[in-house]
């Protein structure tokens, strides 16, 4: 799967769920949104290997 | 997963959002529902405006004050923005910010007052302000924007301001000034501080929603917000403390309600009356100052960079 985070794009070839993606990537679940195939996900879906995801950040300075 | 509110009424939808801290689970439809019912009770609960009030929303162009300025809309208050350019030309962040939050305000209609303040320091934006003083950019930008929010909501007849801080802005900052004991930051930190002489009331109606609620909001409202953080505040400790908080929240839900509103219900009342300073008319531009020579702040940076570019 193509993981697109900000301006990085990741590459995984297994299947795994949101929670377990954003912990491969160091990502809190509290200020992150997943969106997959153009849909925004709960963490606990399941990510296939063909899907396409974006990694929105949410935290911001303030 | 799916939405616990359509259990609730026979049907099955796929959630969006899991919020561990309500132990909810919320379809689009439901989502945008609660949000904005939750921002409405907020208003009411807190006494912060009410539909006969005319409200200035102070908006950035990211996600937090654009997505509060569209709820407002939809929940049918009389909400126009205002808008401070900063002149940061870095990654062009100014120029995005602004159409943003332009984009916005032609998309519901709703008037957007923009102060340049290119304009106020002779061609100077933060950073060439930051260059000349010294002075910390964040420091500087926060000078300006309550300085600038108050006056064009004064001078434009609004009954209050409202800005787009949320729940982890709110426990940051709080954190921030529990570590150093600051009261008299502490005595100010408040979703609702009232109007007194010379200033405008203002208010956060965002303080119960946290930054991915928001975010999630925009999203979904298809909102188009800047993404850039500001390139002048990277590395600020606000995001380390939002980070240390969302590790709390996620062995402990609900950690970061908890802190912010029983802080408001048992602390709060404690602290304000410590504080009450003596307010009088600046003597050059009029706003409020408690400053014993009566010039405000603005007018004495103001001062400070028109000698500094003298020499």
């Amino acid at each position: 799967m193509k993981v697109k985070v900000g301006n990085k794009v990741y590459q995984f070839d297994s299947k795994m769920r949101g929670i377990d993606l954003l912990k491969k990537l160091n990502l809190q679940p509290q200020s992150n949104i997943i969106i997959k195939n153009g849909e925004v996900i709960t963490e606990d879906e399941y990510i296939e290997q063909n899907d396409e995801v974006e990694i929105i950040n949410a935290i911001s300075g303030g | 997963m799916k939405c616990r509110r359509c259990r609730d009424m026979g049907k099955t939808k796929k959630a969006v959002i899991f919020l561990p801290h309500h132990n909810l689970s919320l379809c689009r439809d439901c989502f945008i529902l609660w949000y904005e019912k939750q921002i409405g009770r907020t208003i009411k609960k807190m006494r912060m405006f009410t539909r006969k009030d005319k409200i200035m929303v102070a908006v950035s162009g990211g996600k937090d004050s654009l997505a509060l300025w569209f709820a407002l809309e939809r929940l049918g208050y009389a909400t126009d923005g205002m808008y401070i350019n900063l002149g940061i030309e870095e990654r062009n962040y100014s120029r995005i910010s602004y159409e943003k939050a332009k984009k916005l305000s032609e998309r519901i209609k709703r008037p957007l007052h923009v102060v340049d303040i290119k304009d106020i320091f002779e061609g100077k934006g933060i950073p060439e302000l930051n260059k000349l003083t010294r002075q910390p950019p964040c420091s500087i930008c926060g000078l300006i924007k309550r300085y600038y929010t108050n006056k064009v909501a004064l001078d434009k007849g609004y009954d209050c301001v409202a800005t787009g801080h949320n729940l982890d802005d709110e426990v940051a900052t709080l954190l921030l000034n529990t570590l150093s004991w600051d009261v008299d930051s502490l005595s100010r930190q408040a979703p609702v501080l009232p109007e007194k002489q010379g200033f405008a009331r203002r208010v956060k109606p965002l303080v119960g929603m946290t930054e991915k609620e928001n975010l999630l909001y925009c999203l979904l409202m298809e909102i188009d917000y800047a993404k850039e953080e500001c390139p002048l505040s990277t590395g600020v400790s606000t995001i380390f403390y939002k980070q240390v908080f969302n590790k709390i929240e996620q062995k402990s839900p609900g950690t970061k309600l908890r802190f912010y509103f029983n802080f408001q219900k048992n602390i709060y009342p404690l602290l304000s009356p410590i504080k009450i300073p003596h307010l009088s008319p600046c003597s050059l531009c009029g706003q409020p100052t408690t400053t014993s020579d009566k010039i405000c702040a603005l007018c004495r940076f103001k001062e400070k960079v028109k000698n500094l570019t003298k020499n």
